[in-house]
């Protein structure tokens, strides 16, 4: 007498397939979560340590204008325009808190950087990539290089 | 109970159970992999993050404050040099170019273009008495006279006193150098005994040092130490004239650099005390480049100068 003798072969099969299924659905949910929180560590790890280079050109952008009497002074650097195969953006914020916002949208972070600066710093946006600090009419701009 | 490993009941089933792990181990392992991936590129700004200064901002200013030093001494060699305005020029041009094309080779050996050029250069007169045996009285023997008039600004004003007994024992009846702008007045006052010498600076306070200084009038500093009330015509503005009283109470050498054409040549002569037309400072415009950077100024030269 064989033991699965009243089982059907059917129900043994989707038993089987489910158990199957939710194993391997618990272990896609659980590496994906991982995978995204290590890409989101990634990327914001990345981000400060771009953005802490943008703000050193800037303020070494800044030196240089001190330094400048009727002349320019320019400061480029190449940056990655994607981190971690997102794009991202850099926003120069002046005034009396001078600070540097980046910012991706998937995943969406955002990490900001601060910096000090004698000459004036325009405002702006850009997408990141290869970007400059330019030092026009007295006015530190930083904008997007074309390569 | 599902069987998942197989057995041998089914003949076809023997080579093609457990496909569903397979594939989500492969889908496990392909996304497992973009982390590394992902992780490398973190390590890689990470490591960005280590490195000082890209954009060698500081070698700029460094090579411009060398350009500066440099071309300060090119003009004081040409001035004592050559003896016209012109020839004066002429030779601080041709020197600073043999000397911008050796610097410019070791830059371009760091991979930094640079460029230097002569802008303009004001002319100036530079008053001397470098007789040590004479006091600073005019060449017709005037105690009291003016030494430039409408001066713009004042450099490398140095006074050496060589004759300790020739100086005043008190303020009243010093040698005193007076820098006037019709409303304000600065002026500095040396006296002395045999031990000591002071140098009063009006106003502001004095500084005594030992027996026959140096005295770097524009430098602020007397016998290399620095004296803090004297601050070269402080608190005069605008065109001034340089005025020497009591010149008779001082024996020693004396000169300066004036940013003026104006004086009266009947103070002067061939001996002492002598005047000439030298270059009073030089405008450059100098470029220092590299892939990361542009930097392009203006500098002024002109050696010991403050900022009277």
């Amino acid at each position: 007498m064989r033991d699965d003798r009243g089982v059907s072969m059917a129900l043994g099969y989707v038993l089987g397939l489910s158990i199957a299924f939710l194993l391997v659905a618990g272990l896609f949910v659980a590496g994906g979560n991982f995978v995204q929180e290590q890409r989101e560590t990634g990327v914001r790890t990345e981000m400060a340590v771009i953005s802490e280079q943008i703000a050193s050109d800037i303020e070494s952008a800044d030196r240089l204008a001190q330094a400048t009497d009727n002349g320019t002074s320019v400061v480029q650097r190449s940056l990655p325009s994607r981190i971690s195969g997102s794009s991202y953006t850099i926003n120069v914020k002046g005034g009396s808190n001078p600070r540097l916002v980046l910012r991706t949208r998937d995943p969406a972070v955002t990490v900001t950087a601060q910096f000090s600066n004698t000459t004036a710093v325009t405002p702006t946006e850009t997408p990141g990539g290869p970007i400059q600090v330019t030092y026009a009419g007295g006015k530190l701009v930083l904008e997007r290089r074309d390569q | 109970m599902a069987d998942l490993s197989g057995d041998n009941r089914h003949l076809s089933g023997e080579r093609s159970r457990g496909q569903v792990m397979l594939i989500a181990g492969f889908v496990l392992a392909v996304s497992f992999l973009a982390v590394a991936v992902m992780l490398n590129a973190v390590i890689y700004s990470e490591n960005l993050a280590t490195r000082g200064e890209d954009a060698r901002g500081s070698e700029a200013i460094a090579y411009k404050a060398d350009i500066v030093d440099g071309s300060g001494q090119l003009l004081e060699y040409a001035n004592d040099n050559e003896t016209t305005f012109v020839d004066r020029t002429a030779a601080f041009n041709r020197t600073l170019r043999s000397m911008y094309n050796d610097t410019a080779r070791i830059q371009a050996v760091g991979g930094i273009a640079t460029d230097l050029s002569v802008r303009s250069v004001s002319e100036g007169t530079r008053v001397a008495q470098q007789d040590p045996t004479r006091n600073f009285t005019n060449a017709t023997g005037s105690e009291q006279w003016v030494v430039t008039e409408d001066t713009a600004g004042t450099r490398a004003f140095q006074i050496s006193v060589t004759d300790q007994s020739a100086l005043a024992n008190s303020a009243g009846n010093a040698f005193t150098v007076t820098v006037s702008n019709g409303t304000d007045d600065w002026a500095v006052s040396i006296y002395g005994n045999s031990t000591n010498t002071t140098v009063a600076v009006n106003g502001s306070g004095a500084c005594t040092v030992g027996p026959t200084p140096s005295i770097d009038v524009t430098g602020g500093s007397i016998n290399g130490k620095t004296c803090e009330p004297l601050v070269f015509a402080s608190g005069v503005a605008g065109d001034y004239d340089i005025k020497f009283e009591e010149a008779d109470a001082i024996v020693g050498t004396v000169s300066l650099v004036a940013n003026t054409t104006d004086y009266n040549p009947d103070n002067y002569d061939s001996s002492s005390p002598r005047v000439a037309s030298v270059m009073y400072s030089a405008t450059l415009s100098l470029r220092h480049e590299s892939a990361d950077h542009v930097y392009a100024t203006d500098v002024r030269v002109a050696p010991g100068e403050t900022d009277a």
